[in-house]
This record gives C-alpha cells, structure tokens and sequence, in this order.
C-alpha cells in the first residue's frame, strides 16, 4: 500500500494510545518524534528519552556505541532489519507488514519483533509510523515445540533403527556360542569367536544406550560436532539380570 | 521332556534358539508370529511359551494377554529389542501382564538358558 496518511500531532497521538502495540514516529532522518506509552514501557524509557533520537538510540540498540556517528553507521546497520524497513517506507512511502527483526536491547537482551510501518504526513512532512510487537516470547515458544517435534522424530527413528539392529545382534551372538559349544577346547579358533561375541556385546551396549536417548547432547569430534549418547541418555536398569515377577 | 513354544518373526532367531534349548534336552516348536503359536499351543500345549514382543499379524502383547485367560498356569518368557519405544517399555508391559521374565535383545545364551531353567522349575 503506498501513500501517506495526514494527521496532527494530537489525532495521531490519541490513536496510537488506544493500540495495543508500542508505536511510535519517526522523521525522515529516522528521529523519534512522537511515542505511546506502550513504547515507554518496552524499552524502559521515559518519552523525553525518546523524542528526538535516532531509533537505535532510542531503543538502546547495543550496535548504536559500535560507531561515533551512532545508529545507522556501524557495520551491524547495513544488516538491520528495522532501520531498512524505515527507510523504505519513508522513501517509498509503502506500508510494509509483519517484518520480522531481531535487535538486541539494552537491558532486553535479543529481541524477536514483529513489525509493521506506515508512511504518514504529520505536520506537512513525511514520516512512518512504526508499530512493535514482541515476539520474544512465541519465539522462544515455538523453538521450544520445534525441538521436541525435532527429538520425537530422531527418537522414533533410533528405535526403529536399533530394533532392527538388535535382531542380527542376537542371532550372531547366539550363533557364536552354538559354535563354541561345537569347538573343542583347545581349538584355536576360540579366541577368535570370543573376539566376535565381545564386540556383539559391545554393539548391544551401543543399542541399548541409543534407546534412551532422550535430548540433544553433542560433543566434538575432529573438527565437528557428534551426539554424545552418553549424556543424551538417561541411565536404566539392566533388564537381563533374571528378572522374575 | 520339557515342551517350548518359540515365538520370534526371524527365523534366523528362531533357527538359533531352537538348537540352543535342544541342545538342552527341550523339544521345542515355533512359530513366525502370534497367530500361528496360538494355532500350535491350541493344538497341542507345552510348558513354557518364549515369544517376541513386536511381530506381524499378532503381537507378543497379545499372545500374553491371551494366554493369561486361556492357561494362566503356562509360564511365558518375553524377549524384545525395542522398536517405536525402548525394550524395557514394551517388556514392563509384558512383565505387567503376567510374563514370568523379560529379556532385552541381544540377550546372552547363560542368561537365556538361565531364565528358562528357572522359569520351568
């Protein structure tokens, strides 16, 4: 949508107070000039701490001490979501929606936000106006149900994997001992048989151990990062202890 | 001589506890799955029952549940290596339901043999 929307200062200010976004205004040198109180109390700033900062600083960016000249200048800026959305609107005079951005606050940390501008003419100039969603929390929220969706699927793909696995296991095992009941006793080959039930063993460890995995635990290996099924497993009770109920 | 109905779906496993417990003095028959080891233990009853957990057609669990109203007196040994949850939930079921042991595979052929010679006693 392009083309600005004109109001005084007072209608505008009466409008953005009854949203229930932070909103605030800002000139075409990317200035605060009018901010609800919703936007005091996200960034934790009284409005004279606001009005007549350059959007950075006024939020309390932490890339706005990168440079001397302050936001917009420092390398992180080009990258900036926020402040290339601003600039579009003010230039184009187009409405831009549901941009997300990532900034990180002082005293907020990083911040997920959602927002959305508007090009509007207040006192015969042209600004945008800038609404502010929080989204750090459904952020958060939604990684959260990402990874478990994630370690749900991996899980269900182990078992299957060392279901599979275990079968072979268990017939080489038990193939091994049939053999060595057939070998006399000095017989060379023992040791060998010996050898091959040890590592059978030693897979069925592996198995078991995969099967309780239950998140992610990762440890380097050579220059990447491998899962550690040690510390991703939880420790359980050996069952073939000859368990009677 | 003690009579063993072996349940497992891999007939290598079959094949290979077959010739373990003969070579005990056991007689033993199998079956591939639940539905064809009841058709034999309907036919002909033995002492103890070995069955695989996770099977076509008709599951270990079952085979359990229906033993346990039919000749609750027949031990039953169960034996599984985990699929969509690990060993031990699908065991714990079994053990809940009336299995006298439950064996995780790859189980050891001593432990094997142990668990079958106390279960019989």
């Amino acid at each position: 949508m392009t083309g600005s929307s004109v109001y005084t200062r007072k209608s505008l200010l009466d409008i953005v107070e009854a949203l229930p976004l932070a909103i605030v205004v800002i000139d075409g040198t990317r200035r605060v000039v009018l901010a609800n109180q919703k936007t005091c109390l996200f960034v934790n700033k009284d409005e004279d701490r606001l009005i007549g900062y350059v959007g950075g600083e006024a939020f309390g960016c932490i890339h706005h001490d990168d440079v001397p000249r302050g936001c917009g200048y420092g390398k992180d800026c080009l990258k900036c979501r926020m402040r290339r959305t601003l600039l579009e609107t003010l230039k184009k005079k187009k409405a831009l929606n549901g941009v997300e951005a990532t900034m990180v606050l002082k005293g907020l940390g990083e911040r997920h936000l959602r927002i959305y501008t508007s090009p509007v003419r207040l006192n015969n100039e042209d600004m945008a106006l800038l609404s502010i969603e929080d989204i750090t929390e459904a952020k958060k929220h939604e990684q959260v149900c990402l990874e478990k969706e994630k370690l749900a699927a991996v899980l269900k793909t182990i078992g299957g994997v060392c279901h599979e696995l275990n079968q072979p296991l268990m017939i080489i095992l038990g193939f091994s001992d049939l053999l060595l009941e057939d070998l006399p006793k000095d017989d060379l080959q023992r040791q060998n048989i010996l050898e091959i039930k040890d590592q059978v063993d030693r897979l069925g460890k592996i198995t078991a151990k995969l099967m309780t995995i239950t998140r992610f635990k990762t440890k380097t290996y050579l220059n990447g990062e491998i899962i550690d099924i040690h510390a991703a497993s939880e420790e359980t009770p050996e069952l073939n202890k000859g368990k009677e109920s | 001589m003690k009579k063993i109905l072996l349940m497992d779906d891999e007939a290598a496993v079959r094949s290979m506890l077959k010739k373990m417990l003969e070579r005990q003095g056991y007689a033993v028959i199998t079956a591939p799955n639940g539905r064809e080891g009841m058709n034999l233990f309907n036919k002909d009853p033995v002492d103890l029952v070995v069955t695989d957990l996770i099977m076509p057609e008709k599951e270990g669990i079952e085979v359990i549940m229906e033993l346990r109203k039919k000749c609750p007196d027949v031990p039953v040994i169960a034996m599984s290596g985990g699929g969509r949850n690990t060993p031990e939930s699908y065991l714990n079921a079994a053990r809940l339901l009336g299995a006298r042991a439950v064996l995780e595979k790859p189980v050891q052929k001593e432990i094997f043999l142990e668990a079958v010679q106390r279960v019989l006693k």
